[in-house]
């Protein structure tokens, strides 16, 4: 046993460790990992860092502050309003883009219905532009004087400044935007359900109630919990639309959680109260997404493949 | 008898009433993208009571939006941004996605990570992203905006191809391997043909996303230089009044790239959006 074998044994070693696989795995996810350590989780925990310090509004620290930023930003009634609107919408839109989807999506595979897939395709064109074009689009649509909208329905209703109004405006644009991604994963899930099942119900004398309940829905559960969180999570993200649209007015009644954390930097010039508001907005993220994944825990773990 | 007349009334009542529905369907989803092409080439656009096919075609909108109003460089300043950041995320996603799926590292930790991302706020990401490029000198930059939209690409390329990947057979790499060809054999015959269309869906998918991104490029850019198009379409509202005739024309240029992209990989945009809402 003399020193040189030592040193071959380890160099061997090093030598097997670089060329194993787990190495090459570790090489391979490191781009991606230390970008968006890099650039997002880095960038993440300076904004922690900023939210207790007063800014110059040429964006330079000046003084710490403590909590002073997050009292000032709960105690402002634009902001604590910003919460409760964004709560209201991503309840009101993800609702209805859900039963909407459902219902379009067994329409188009009823059995009356022979090109489904061409159906699909066409239902798809909202969900993949920007929402500052759809906003755009829909502000037009319900202008007050010369929209399209009002002309339609005989009504004379002022819907981008106009108290309840405004909102509701917000919620169709965004329920014309997003359906179509419901509609495209529940058509893909209810493609995928065997026919037999189906033909079996039929010996058994189901009636089409008792089929979506018991072979139907059973079959959508986890691609509806998915696109459910995954829709959720997005429409807490709801800004653009409604820059577009309405600018968070009247007043602030439709401002989004995301526009005034926006505001707080780039109108006010206080980087600070906007680090404390973007803290708590994804404090408040998180704890949506952390409940959803807790109630639906089950689904995900569950063998099906998804 | 009469049991299968009433019958008969009935289906075709249903189908009648389901054909119906889904025409009202389309009108709904098509009516609005409808009404911004014919704005847009509409010489009079805002009339009482409105009217959705105009009296009198023009191309004047189209011309001032091009000559007058620059879109073209919000339009190269989108392009360049779009491509160069779909690219980048779109191989540190396949890499990224391919070892997790054959080997995992970290034991789903990773997958994890690079998951909730998407849960990060994008105004909460830019404003410190902001602060950081003001002291690197980037704001109103093309790099600002390709490196902050890493943010945004990395996490969804890396999503899709993840999910696609799973479906590829291991036992395939595994034969070509005991066949003797060498690791870059197996990739470049095995692995890459079949992920070719994970890979495509997956950059299809983020090249919307950014195409059509708003808030990082509301913080990071200021003038033209480097504004990109949603950027400029939003300005119709805050500083040039609501011009419909413009705004029409612009919302179709905008969204003509999209259109040609979605209509030539159609099978593929499908296939991107349902892996990434699974």
């Amino acid at each position: 046993m003399s020193t040189v074998d030592i040193f071959s044994i380890w160099r061997q070693r090093v030598e097997d460790g670089l060329s194993s696989e787990r190495a090459i795995a570790w090489l391979f996810v490191a781009p991606a990992v230390i970008l968006l350590l890099a650039i997002a989780i880095y960038p993440f925990i300076q904004m922690i860092y900023d939210s207790v310090f007063a800014f110059s509004s040429a964006g330079q620290r000046e003084a710490f502050v403590g909590i002073e930023n997050f009292v000032r930003v709960l105690s402002d009634g634009r902001f604590t309003g910003a919460v409760l609107f964004t709560i209201v919408f991503v309840m009101i839109v993800v609702s209805s883009e859900f039963l909407l989807g459902l219902g379009i999506s067994l329409l188009i595979y009823s059995q009356y219905i022979k090109r489904r897939q061409l159906l699909v395709v066409l239902s798809l064109p909202p969900m993949m532009l920007s929402p500052v074009i759809a906003g755009l689009t829909w502000r037009m649509l319900f202008n007050v004087e010369f929209g399209l909208v009002n002309h339609l329905l005989s009504l004379n209703i002022d819907w981008i400044a106009g108290r309840p109004w405004a909102a509701a405006a917000i919620v169709i644009t965004d329920i014309w935007m997003w359906t179509p991604l419901f509609v495209l994963v529940f058509a893909s899930t209810l493609q995928a359900i065997p026919e037999v099942y189906y033909e079996a119900a039929e010996i058994d004398g189901m009636s089409a109630w008792q089929r979506f309940k018991w072979i139907t829905f059973p079959q959508m559960r986890t691609a509806i919990v998915i696109v459910l969180l995954l829709r959720v999570v997005r429409a807490f993200k709801v800004f653009p639309k409604i820059q577009v649209m309405t600018l968070g007015g009247p007043g602030s009644f439709t401002e989004s959680i995301a526009m005034i954390t926006y505001n707080y930097g780039f109108s006010f010039f206080s980087l600070g109260r906007a680090s404390a508001a973007g803290v708590l907005y994804w404090f408040l993220m998180f704890i949506t997404a952390f409940i959803i994944f807790r109630a639906v825990a089950e689904e995900l773990i569950s063998p099906e493949e998804y | 008898m009469n049991l299968t007349n009433t019958n008969r009334y009935a289906r075709t009542l249903v189908r009648g009433s389901v054909y119906a529905l889904v025409a009202l369907w389309l009108v709904w989803i098509w009516g609005p993208i409808l009404w911004d092409l014919f704005t847009g080439v509409s010489v009079n656009p805002q009339t009482d009571p409105p009217t959705l096919i105009p009296q009198q075609f023009t191309l004047e909108h189209y011309m001032t939006v091009v000559q007058e109003e620059d879109i073209l460089i919000y339009i190269r300043n989108s392009t360049v941004v779009t491509t160069v950041s779909t690219a980048l995320s779109v191989l540190v996603g396949a890499l990224a996605a391919y070892s997790l799926t054959r080997y995992d590292p970290g034991d789903g930790q990773i997958s994890f990570f690079t998951l909730s991302m998407r849960f990060l706020p994008p105004i909460a990401v830019a404003i410190p992203i902001y602060t950081m490029f003001i002291g690197l000198e980037w704001i109103n930059t093309w790099q600002a905006l390709i490196v902050a939209y890493l943010t945004i690409g990395i996490p969804i390329s890396t999503w899709i191809m993840l999910i696609f990947f799973q479906k590829i057979p291991e036992e395939l790499e595994e034969a070509s391997r005991v066949d003797g060809w060498s690791r870059m054999q197996t990739w470049r015959r095995v692995v890459l043909p079949l992920a070719t269309p994970g890979i495509s869906s997956a950059a299809i998918l983020t090249a919307i996303l950014m195409w059509n991104e708003y808030v990082l490029a509301l913080v990071l850019t200021t003038t033209k230089e480097a504004q990109t198009v949603p950027i400029y379409l939003a300005g119709f509202v805050t500083t040039r009044g609501v011009l419909w005739g413009r705004m029409g024309a612009a919302t179709i240029i905008a969204l003509t790239p999209i259109v040609v992209l979605a209509f030539i990989a159609q099978e593929r945009l499908v296939a991107g959006f349902t892996l990434e809402s699974s």
